[in-house]
């Protein structure tokens, strides 16, 4: 992984945009498409729609697949270790408190197969993981399990 | 605050959040979606998707990057939900002023080049380093906007430039 920050390139920049030439947003685009806008605007608030219910539904919506925890690759590349974490953390656990000490699991943690057979998304998983709603701790959970 | 004035459905202080961060909305939207007409329905969808999600929006926070995030989800979303209308890129294949009839046929040949080697990458990859390159974002910001890491960014956009300097340096050799 490339840790340094990319150096701009101006010469495959201006090739960039010569090729991708679309042109910057103009003023008569910028007026009529800010009245648009404008005019959406006050008629949501003259008659909101109905508010989301869920929590997720107050995050920007997830791509579909692009940042959806659960699409194609990332699926086995996350949830594998996930697993392998939470297994290892419940054997672990067993040792150290004894056979007859069960582990502490919160009622609403959702098993390794109901996060796999989800399709939701990255703010929906984040409430799912219970005690870990925070992704960079998700992250070190895998990254911790990685380097055993 | 203009985000807390517009929590509170002041419709002029979201006028001027619009106003404010137009341009920003509209280069997302533009790379995601590849055409203009596309990207100002995008950008006018987002806008109202954020009016929605204000009630819930942590005013303490920065505005931008929340509205970028949207800018950027629903323009994946819209690509999946719908074929986009085809985009046309202003390409400009006249000679350039002072430019001989050959070096215009390379310059077409090395944009022709270009397009294919873009078009060979995978998406994200090529709207990182077009968000990059082209609209200036730091990796950190196409970071937020993305939704991946910050390394994860760095990473893509080498990628690319790494493997679009290689046709680059391909033509050059084939030209000298």
């Amino acid at each position: 992984m490339n840790n340094e920050s990319p150096m701009r390139d101006p010469q495959l920049a201006e090739l960039l945009r010569a090729h991708a030439s679309l042109e910057p947003l103009d003023d008569r685009r910028r007026i009529e498409l800010a009245t648009r806008i404008r005019r959406a605007a006050a008629a949501e608030l003259a008659s909101p729609a109905e508010l989301p219910s869920s929590p997720a539904a107050r995050w920007p919506a997830a791509p579909v697949a692009s940042t959806r925890l659960f699409g194609s690759w990332r699926r086995p590349a996350l949830l594998l270790p996930l697993a392998a974490a939470a297994l290892l953390t419940v054997v672990v656990g067993r040792q150290v408190l004894g056979p007859a000490q069960e582990l502490a699991v919160p009622p609403s943690l959702a098993s390794i197969d109901d996060i796999m057979d989800a399709d939701i998304s990255e703010a929906e998983f984040r409430a799912m993981l219970a005690g870990s709603a925070d992704a960079d701790e998700l992250l070190l959970l895998v990254a911790a399990d990685d380097g055993e | 605050m203009l985000v807390e004035a517009a929590q509170r459905g002041d419709l002029d202080a979201f006028d001027e959040l619009v106003r404010l961060h137009m341009d920003r909305a509209w280069a997302i939207a533009l790379r995601v979606t590849g055409n203009r007409e596309d990207a100002e329905d995008l950008v006018q969808d987002s806008f109202i998707a954020a009016l929605r999600g204000l009630a819930g929006f942590d005013a303490t926070r920065p505005f931008a990057p929340w509205l970028a995030r949207i800018v950027f989800n629903r323009g994946h979303n819209l690509r999946q939900s719908r074929a986009l209308r085809t985009g046309s890129p202003l390409t400009d294949d006249m000679p350039a002023a002072g430019e001989s009839p050959l070096e215009s046929a390379e310059r077409s040949e090395l944009r022709s080049e270009l397009g294919t080697a873009l078009a060979s990458l995978p998406e994200q990859r090529r709207q990182m380093l077009e968000l990059f390159e082209i609209e200036g974002f730091t990796s950190r910001e196409i970071a937020e906007i993305t939704g991946v890491a910050e390394g994860t960014v760095r990473w893509h956009v080498h990628q690319a430039k790494a493997a679009l300097r290689e046709i680059l340096a391909r033509h050059r050799r084939t030209v000298a």
